[in-house]
Order: C-alpha cells, then sequence, then structure tokens
C-alpha cells in the first residue's frame, strides 16, 4: 500500500489539500491504520496547542499605547527610537556617557562665552560713559554707601525707564 | 490621519488585535517583557502606515507581516549585538533533517494517550517555546492563530507550497520533541 506523504495529510488536516490529494487521503486512511493514526496524532496536536493558554495584552501596555497612539509619527518617535536603541545596546551606555558629557561641557563653555550662564542686562555704551563721569564727579562728595547702595539703581534706572523718588547726583 | 481618526483607528485595533498581537509576540519571543515591546512597535507601525492599508485585503495578513518584520527587526539587533543566533537550538537536535520516517506508527497510540492528558499543556507550551523561529512562527499561525496557508504566506512573504512544507515539518519536529518530553516515542 503506498501511503500519502505526511506533507499531504497535515495540508489534509488543515484544508488546503487539492481535490485529488482529499481523494486519495480520505479513501487511504480508512484502509490503513498508521495514516489514520497519523491523521490524528496532527489534529490532537492542533487541539493541544490550541489548549495552551493566551496571554492577555498587559493593561499597562493597552494604556500605553492608547496614551502615546495619537502622537505618533513626530520627534517622539526619533526620541523613541533612540531609547529603543540605548536599551538594546546598540548605543554603549559609555559612548552615550561621553556625547552627554560633551554636549554639557560645549554648552557651559559657549555659554559663558556668550553670557548665557549670568544674568544679562544690555547697557548702551553711552550710558555707561555717562555714569562713569557721574560716578567720578560725585565720589568725593557722596557717603560711600550711597554709593554702592544708589549706583547700580541709577544705572538700572537708565535702562528700564525713570524710577520716582531717586535723585540724580 | 489626524488625532482623532489615529486614536480612534488605534483603539479599534487595540480591541480587535491586541490580545492576538500579544499571544503571537509572546509566542515568538517567550518573554513578556519583549512581548511588550514588540506589540508596542508593532502597533505603533501600523498606525503610521495605516494610510498605505488596501482594505481589500487581509487585515489579519497585513497585521501579523508588521508584527512579524517587527519581530526580526528586534531579533537582528539583538544577534549582531550578541554574535548569536536565536535560532540555534539544543544540540543532537536537527529539525530540518527530520524525515517522514521520524513519525514511527508504533509510537503514535501512546503520543495520542499522553497529549490528551491535561497535564500535558505545559509540556506543548515548553516544546513550541523550544522549537525553531522558522518552525514556531508557521505553527503559531496556522494552528494557533487560525490563518489559512495563504495569509502565513502573506505575513511570512514566501510562496504557499513552502507554508505547506513548512507547516509539514513544523508538525513533525514538533511531535518528535513532544514525544520526547511526553516520555513516548515520535
Amino acid at each position: 500500500m503506498n501511503c500519502p506523504d505526511f506533507e499531504v495529510i497535515s495540508a489534509y488536516s488543515d484544508g488546503e489539500a487539492t481535490p485529488e490529494e482529499v481523494r486519495v487521503v480520505a479513501a487511504h486512511v480508512r484502509e490503513c491504520e498508521s495514516c489514520f493514526l497519523r491523521l490524528r496524532s496532527v489534529e490532537s496536536a492542533k487541539l493541544a496547542l490550541r489548549r495552551v493558554p493566551a496571554p492577555r495584552l498587559p493593561r499597562d501596555l493597552r494604556r500605553t499605547l492608547l496614551e502615546a497612539g495619537p502622537g505618533l509619527g513626530d520627534g517622539r518617535a526619533a526620541w523613541r527610537r533612540f531609547l529603543e536603541e540605548l536599551r538594546a545596546g546598540l548605543l554603549h551606555p559609555a559612548s552615550v556617557f561621553s556625547i552627554g558629557a560633551a554636549v554639557v561641557a560645549a554648552f557651559l563653555f559657549w555659554g559663558r562665552n556668550e553670557g548665557l550662564l549670568t544674568p544679562r542686562i544690555e547697557l548702551p555704551a553711552d550710558l555707561l560713559v555717562a555714569a562713569h563721569n557721574q560716578y567720578a564727579l560725585t565720589l568725593p562728595l557722596a557717603p560711600t554707601e550711597r554709593i554702592l547702595t544708589e549706583m547700580p539703581d541709577q544705572i538700572a534706572a537708565s535702562v528700564t525707564g525713570p524710577a520716582e523718588g531717586r535723585g540724580v547726583y | 490621519m489626524s488625532g482623532g481618526q489615529a486614536s480612534e483607528a488605534l483603539e479599534r485595533l487595540i480591541r480587535e488585535y491586541g490580545d492576538r498581537a500579544f499571544q503571537f509576540a509572546f509566542r515568538l519571543s517567550g518573554n513578556v517583557e519583549e512581548s511588550k515591546d514588540l506589540v508596542q512597535d508593532a502597533f505603533f507601525r501600523v498606525l503610521r502606515s495605516w494610510g498605505s492599508y488596501d482594505a481589500a485585503r487581509s487585515l489579519d495578513a497585513w497585521f501579523f507581516r508588521i508584527l512579524r518584520n517587527v519581530f526580526l527587526d528586534a531579533r537582528k539587533k539583538y544577534e549582531t549585538l550578541h554574535g548569536v543566533s536565536l535560532d540555534a537550538g539544543p544540540a543532537g537536535v536537527a529539525e530540518e533533517d527530520l524525515t517522514y520516517g521520524d513519525l514511527l506508527p508504533d509510537g503514535e497510540a501512546a503520543f495520542l494517550d499522553a497529549l490528551e492528558r491535561s497535564e500535558s499543556i505545559e509540556k506543548v507550551q515548553r516544546t513550541l517555546a523550544a522549537l525553531s523561529y522558522e518552525h514556531r512562527v508557521v505553527l503559531s499561525l496556522c494552528d494557533m492563530d487560525g490563518l489559512n496557508y495563504e495569509e502565513i504566506s502573506k505575513v511570512l512573504d514566501i510562496p504557499i507550497g513552502t507554508v505547506r512544507s513548512r507547516v509539514s515539518r513544523a508538525r513533525i519536529a514538533f511531535k518528535r520533541r513532544l514525544a520526547v518530553r511526553l516520555g513516548g516515542r515520535g
């Protein structure tokens, strides 16, 4: 007796055999106990696989998906890719640290030169000259305490506008 | 796609495919955390390419194909990083060498008896997880997700004839390994 290939029995079990194969297998398994058992074992294995408990989508992932979904396709995706690569180890922690340190160092250097790291007031040159002259003229006459407390206010008032109640030297 | 449409599409996808996607990812990876990452990536990728989806095609096949591609991308990264193949099975078991002769008729009855016992479920699960990726994925799609050969061919991007032979060989490999775990013959 010529038994059909197991591939044909397998396809028959899935309903994927050709009409000719269906005819041959259907007739054959009625006569051949071995092939009948093979067919049954395929069916039983399929049932066993379907009995395997199926995990459900975790709640936290469902929530994450719903929250993040609408904002896709923008910079967030690029950031996520970066995190993924970091997590996958494609970006070595030492490399990431080095890049981060270089960025911070560059910012500190550039920021200090540009004055970004300290409060900044733009003073026109003529105001500075006027303030200097005023200071030079009043220094011998004004008490030291008054010079130190009021002079910065005088300069600031020149920039932001006159302040009431403040005298001019 | 507007924010509202994207949100609606995503909710629908999660409702219809959330559990199935997670199950499929879990069977591919065998790891809960990795499955979460895979499913999240797959959903995001689906949503980004939603405009290119042809409604005349099977949504099942399209979705699982994306999920499978996400998995393959992740696997490629892992293999590149660690220099190992995730398909490497236990020593001494060459699944591709399995033949029809591995299914010995006198072992069938004992195998069936063992398979029908309820305590065999965990062994079935472990056996599936121990298969090569190629075999695990076709068995998952065919026997657990219920996709037909044509849909599987679209998911895996292989001819239907290859699906047919691969399903058959996966069943032989699965049965042989399971028979060993169940204590019977293959």
